[in-house]
Parts: structure tokens; C-alpha cells; sequence
């Protein structure tokens, strides 16, 4: 503090103040929660941001297991990092493979043998084999996902 | 009153001055047909049970989702006691999310939270939400099948909520998918934030209640705080822990299957029986509902409830009939769904 400010500082009080010190009292106040607000306010974006991970890299494709193994009009539930996939093997031996998440809530489907229909057990969404909605509150048709057979192997990858 | 002698007090009482602090409860008139003081001393007291049992419980549960479900099986099946003390711990947090929906309600019925309780009534809210909140995060950590289905299920609502859905669905879920960080993140909310912020809550509302204090019936009875109101509370708390340790000693509380992909998923998913009402909007209404998900639909429409039981004691500042009626009609609603969800 410089001298020139010391005398003016010294000087304040001795002004017409009907409180005095109170304009100094009320500017120190401001002062010092509004720095307060300010550090809380700068340390909520860290904070938000920690609360959000970034994602990591997950693998495309999961390898289902063999051809041979996998009876007709049966199916089996793999995943692709953590998504589940449903993956079908209809009465023709042809594959089908979906995203296993209903498009409603995200609740896990499965493939009923006995009504050749996928249902969701969460709010009784049903979906045809194609992976269309056909009844039920799901909004959507299922995502589906590639299966390829390669030497007997069966892959599912998310196109 | 009368000047009592300064001297004759115990070591104890001569450093703690409690002695003192029972003179000053005792000149506090309380009113014994007050039934918001009762619910809401059950309701501190089923929380100190669930802080109480939870502490226990965080030696032997693991947080893993390799061995989550195991150390559970483990924690009913050999460790000693430990099925009374998880029944402890479920049972006291049923029965607090149970006791802060009826406090809600009975202050709404009888429009306590009209000004100068708009804090009380909006602490009561917070309350609601956490008690809520960690009822739910409790439901993933024995990481069976169910946990699964209700982690994918609630987190994908969360994130239809307008706003903050998106950004809330991935803070829960701890990535873009539920997996193995669901588990840790749900246990992190359950042991740590959400406690932490319901026992600051909680003695935020206690200090407010205190200072704008509901006004009772007309011709009430008052009684002093010290000792016979609290040889009252004492009362209602032992029923409390008598029906938290017989729900928790003849009930069983079905652990499930751990949580295998390759399995298939239980035929019927139900959410906890207080989010019945949710499960039975969503189930039943169509695909679409004005041209958006109806699932955006149904969290559009609940957030705006929940602006509205906000913003009540400032739109209400009376305390008018109305609110009294479409209170019933809402509460009347509740219940409905909540039946037709399980039938």
C-alpha cells in the first residue's frame, strides 16, 4: 500500500457517514463472497465433468461360438463389450443378431421358441423375428447387428 | 419461576450442563395430537437404523460386480446375524421412503406448507428424493438379475428426462452402457453423496421446523417437550423397531441369481412398489404420445409435476381448497396404478 493510499484510506472515516465504515464493511462482504460464489462456481465444471468418464474404446464384434453347436429355432445372448446382443438362429438356419435392448426402456429381450417373437419382460414390447415392433409401447424397430459365419465360426460385429 | 440452587450437580451434568439443557427443553410446550411430529421422529430414527445397519454391512459386501452377488449370499447365509442385520437395513428403508411419502402427504392434505413453510416443505421434497434415490441404488448392489434390469431400465428413464436426462443418465451409469461400472458408481451414491446430503438435509429441516413450527388443531393439548413429550416419541420409536426387527426376523428378502448375460432374463420385471405407478405409465401407454416416445412423454409430464409441487407454496400461498382436492385426486391416482402394476 502506497502512502497515498494510506492517507486516503485514513481520510474515509472522517467524512459525513451516517454509518461509519459501512460502505468499506458492505465492499469487503461483496468481496469476499463473491469470490467465494466464483471458486464454487469454477470448481463445478471440473466436478461435472469428472462425474462424466469418457469412454473408453470397446470392441465392434464378439465371436458367438460354432455353427454347428447353435440348434435351429434357438438363441443365444453375447455381448459386445457390455451391449447385449441377442443372436437367433431361425428354422431355415439362417442367423439374425439384434442390439438385445428393447427400444422402449432398454430392457434386456429375449427370443420366446415357443410364440417365434421377441419380447421384452419389462412392459410386454414384442417384436417380430425381423426385429420389427409389432406390439407392445416399444417405439422402434430393434438395431440390428451383422453375423457372419467364417469357417463354421459364428461373429456378430455392429455395422 | 422459580431460581434454582447452582450448586448440588453432578461431575457429568456440572461439564456437559445438561441439567440445564433438560430446564430449558422442559419449558418448551409441545402439542401431543400433532401427528407430523411423530412421522417425521419415526422418520429421523428409520434413517439412524439404515446409517446404523449400512455401516455394518460395508465390512463384509464387496463391491465387484464379480463377487457383489456372492459376498450378499455370503453376508445372509454365514455371517452371523448378518440376514437380521440386512433385513435391518432394507426394512428401515422401506419404511422411511413409506414415511416421507405419507409426511408429504398429510402436509399437503392439510396444506401445511402454505408461507411461512415454503423451506420446510421444499427440504420435505429433497427428502422425498433421496430417501427415494438411495431405496433405488440399494436395489442394484446385489448385482443379480433384477439389479441389471432396473440399472438398464431407470437409468435409460433418468435419461428421458428433459434437460438434465442425458447428462444424469450417464453420471448413473458410470458410460455410455450399464456394466461394470454401474455397480461401482451405484454403491458410490448409496455409501457416500446421497447419505452425506440426506443428513444435511435432514438437520437443515429439523433447525427450519423449529423455527416456523406447522400450527396444530384448535383445541390441542400441550405438554413440555421434556420429559413427556419425549416419553411419547420414546413410545412410537420402540413400535418403529419393533416392526423394522419382525419384518426384518420373518421375512425373507429373495436374493436372486447373480447377473449372467448368457442367461435367460426373469419373465416378469417389476420395479420397487414405489415406482409401480412409473411401471404402469409406461407399460400402458402407446408407442407414441404427440408425436414424441410416450417414455419422453410420461418424464415430461412427472418433471412438470415436480416443477409444480415446487413452486405449490409459492403459487398457493394460501393453502386453498383446490390443492386439498387435486391432492386426494393425485393420491387417489397413485394408488390405482400402483394396484393395476401388479395385478
Amino acid at each position: 500500500m502506497s502512502d497515498e493510499d494510506r492517507e486516503e484510506a485514513d481520510a474515509l472515516p472522517a467524512r459525513a457517514d451516517p454509518e461509519p465504515g459501512a460502505g468499506r464493511r458492505d465492499f469487503l462482504g461483496l468481496a469476499i463472497t463473491g469470490t467465494a460464489a466464483a471458486l464454487g462456481v469454477m470448481s463445478a465444471y471440473p466436478v461435472t465433468r469428472f462425474l462424466q468418464p469418457h469412454e473408453e474404446p470397446t470392441p465392434r464384434s464378439a465371436t458367438v461360438g460354432e455353427a454347428m453347436k447353435f440348434p435351429r429355432g434357438s438363441s443365444k445372448t453375447v455381448l459386445i463389450g457390455e451391449q447385449p446382443v441377442l443372436v437367433i438362429r431361425l428354422d431355415d438356419g439362417t442367423f439374425r443378431a439384434y442390439v438385445a435392448l428393447c427400444t422402449h426402456l432398454q430392457c434386456v429381450v429375449s427370443f420366446s421358441a415357443q410364440r417365434k417373437q421377441i419380447e421384452c419382460p419389462c412392459h410386454r414390447g414384442v417384436y417380430s423375428l425381423e426385429g420389427q415392433n409389432v406390439s407392445g409401447p416399444p417405439p422402434r424397430p430393434l438395431t440390428v447387428v451383422d453375423v457372419s459365419v467364417i469357417n463354421g465360426v459364428v461373429t456378430v460385429s455392429e455395422v | 419461576v422459580t431460581v434454582t440452587e447452582p450448586a448440588k450437580e453432578s461431575w457429568f451434568s456440572d461439564r456437559v450442563g445438561s441439567v440445564a439443557f433438560k430446564q430449558r427443553l422442559g419449558a418448551r410446550k409441545i402439542s401431543t395430537t400433532n401427528p407430523i411430529l411423530y412421522i417425521g421422529m419415526a422418520i429421523a430414527f428409520l434413517f439412524l437404523l439404515q446409517v446404523l445397519s449400512g455401516i455394518l454391512l460395508l465390512l463384509p459386501y464387496r463391491p465387484d460386480p464379480a463377487s457383489a452377488h456372492e459376498s450378499m449370499v455370503s453376508i445372509v447365509g454365514r455371517v452371523p446375524y448378518g440376514s437380521l442385520v440386512r433385513g435391518v437395513h432394507v426394512w428401515s428403508s422401506q419404511l422411511f421412503v413409506f414415511g416421507v411419502m405419507l409426511q408429504l402427504t398429510v402436509i399437503l392434505l392439510t396444506r401445511r406448507f402454505k408461507p411461512p413453510r415454503e423451506l420446510v416443505w421444499l427440504s420435505g421434497l429433497g427428502l422425498l428424493l433421496l430417501a427415494v434415490g438411495m431405496a433405488f441404488t440399494g436395489v442394484i448392489l446385489p448385482w443379480n438379475q433384477n439389479a441389471y434390469m432396473q440399472a438398464r431400465v431407470s437409468s435409460q428413464i433418468v435419461g428421458e428426462a428433459p434437460l438434465f436426462g442425458p447428462w444424469l443418465e450417464r453420471m448413473l451409469r458410470g458410460g455410455p452402457e450399464v456394466g461394470t461400472w454401474s455397480l461401482h458408481h451405484a454403491y458410490g451414491f448409496h455409501t457416500g453423496a446421497l447419505p452425506a446430503l440426506t443428513t444435511l438435509v435432514l438437520a437443515m429441516h429439523v433447525v427450519l421446523v423449529q423455527r416456523k413450527p406447522a400450527q396444530g388443531t384448535r383445541d390441542e393439548s400441550t405438554v413440555p417437550l421434556y420429559p413427556d413429550f419425549l416419553v411419547r416419541v420414546g413410545a412410537v420409536l420402540t413400535g418403529v423397531l419393533i416392526l423394522v426387527v419382525s419384518l426384518a426376523t420373518f421375512t425373507s428378502v429373495p436374493l436372486g441369481t447373480a447377473v449372467d448375460f448368457t442367461a435367460p432374463m426373469p419373465a416378469r420385471v417389476l420395479p420397487p412398489w414405489y415406482f409401480l405407478f412409473m411401471h404402469q405409465l409406461f407399460r400402458s401407454a402407446p408407442p407414441h404420445l404427440l408425436g414424441v416416445d410416450s417414455a419422453k412423454f410420461i418424464m415430461g409430464a412427472l418433471s412438470f409435476l415436480g416443477v409444480g409441487a415446487i413452486a405449490l407454496p409459492f403459487l398457493d400461498r394460501r393453502g386453498s381448497r383446490i390443492t386439498f382436492y387435486l391432492g386426494l385426486v393425485l393420491v387417489a391416482l397413485w394408488a390405482l396404478l400402483t394396484v393395476y402394476a401388479v395385478l
